[in-house]
């Protein structure tokens, strides 16, 4: 009787969908675990003067656009939005800071020398790499 | 009485050999599968699991123990050719995967076919093996769950499919007949 049982071994028997199923469902949602969609949820933006973070906002936490001056070597305002931070305004020379544009990704930054004040982008999570190159 | 411990001797011989030979083939293709390229999506230590098609048909004919001792020796032989670490992870995901699929061989509501064995196994021998990788080199293995699980179903369901085209036919040998009474 049992060697009819091993023998009637299948390939395939319903049960097995509750396997492929249960597989299946890990991979989907360990996947939707793994890669969120929403990563600019907890961006946030450290401005440093003279390499030292002076002070670091939460994207997310900003209700609207708005102006905040850094007193670095030379004073710069920068504007901060919801979803990036650019040099708006500095008293350097070659502006090279302002022409850089709004940073709004993971990772990326900005620097204006002459004052020494930097932004950067950072996220909760690790930084999220363009490339990677030995 | 007598004539039935005779009988009973020749079994247990005989299931000793086939563990032997069960063991020497599931090395010797584990080694055969080492020497295939490796696919470029596939991380490091997943493998296609030819010698878990061994391991499926030695629990459909085998008590647990030999199927346990097919797998030691599978983890003896890799952790004398590639190292403590490739021994380690060997001997872990097969065991989870030889136990999950025991479970699976022995249920009889539902019954289950290849296919979910193979699937079953495969998923565990790679979630195994991640596992100790992760307490290892303790980097975050949450990305690599996916990957795992669609290259589970790929090659549980061609393990089961080799595994289901040789039971029936090995179940006509003679030399095989009175092994399936041992499993209750």
């Amino acid at each position: 009787m049992n060697r009819k049982s091993i023998e009637k071994r299948k390939y395939f028997r319903l049960s097995d969908l509750l396997v492929v199923g249960l597989v299946l469902l890990l991979a989907v949602m360990s996947f939707l675990l793994a890669f969120p969609f929403e990563k600019s949820e907890n961006l946030s933006c450290e401005i440093a003067v003279s390499g030292r973070v002076v002070r670091t906002v939460d994207l997310s936490q900003v209700p609207e656009t708005y102006n905040y001056t850094v007193e670095g070597k030379l004073p710069v305002t920068l504007e901060i939005s919801r979803d990036g931070v650019r040099f708006f305004e500095a008293d350097c020379p070659d502006k090279l800071c302002v022409n850089m544009g709004k940073i709004t990704r993971e990772g990326q930054s900005a620097v204006c020398l002459p004052a020494q004040v930097s932004i950067r982008i950072v996220g909760t999570g690790s930084p999220e790499l363009d490339a990677l190159v030995g | 009485m007598k004539r039935n411990r005779t009988k009973n001797k020749s079994l247990n011989i005989r299931i000793l050999t086939l563990t032997a030979l069960l063991s020497s083939l599931a090395i010797v293709l584990s080694f055969l599968e080492g020497l295939l390229p490796d696919l470029p999506f596939v991380i490091p230590g997943m493998k296609l699991g030819l010698s878990n098609i061994v391991i499926m048909f030695s629990l459909e004919i085998l008590p647990l123990p030999s199927a346990l001792i097919i797998l030691g020796f599978k983890a003896l032989f890799a952790l004398f050719t590639r190292g403590a670490a490739a021994g380690l992870l060997s001997f872990c995901g097969g065991l989870l995967s030889t136990l999950a699929m025991y479970l699976l061989v022995k249920s009889r509501k539902p019954q289950f076919g290849s296919l979910g064995i193979g699937i079953t196994g495969a998923f565990f021998h790679n979630f195994g093996q991640l596992v100790i990788a992760y307490l290892i080199v303790s980097k975050g293995i949450l990305p690599y769950i996916p990957v795992l699980c669609v290259f589970s179903l790929l090659t549980g369901a061609l393990t089961g499919l080799v595994n289901s085209i040789i039971l029936p036919a090995v179940s006509r040998i003679p030399y095989f007949e009175d092994m399936w009474y041992l499993q209750s």
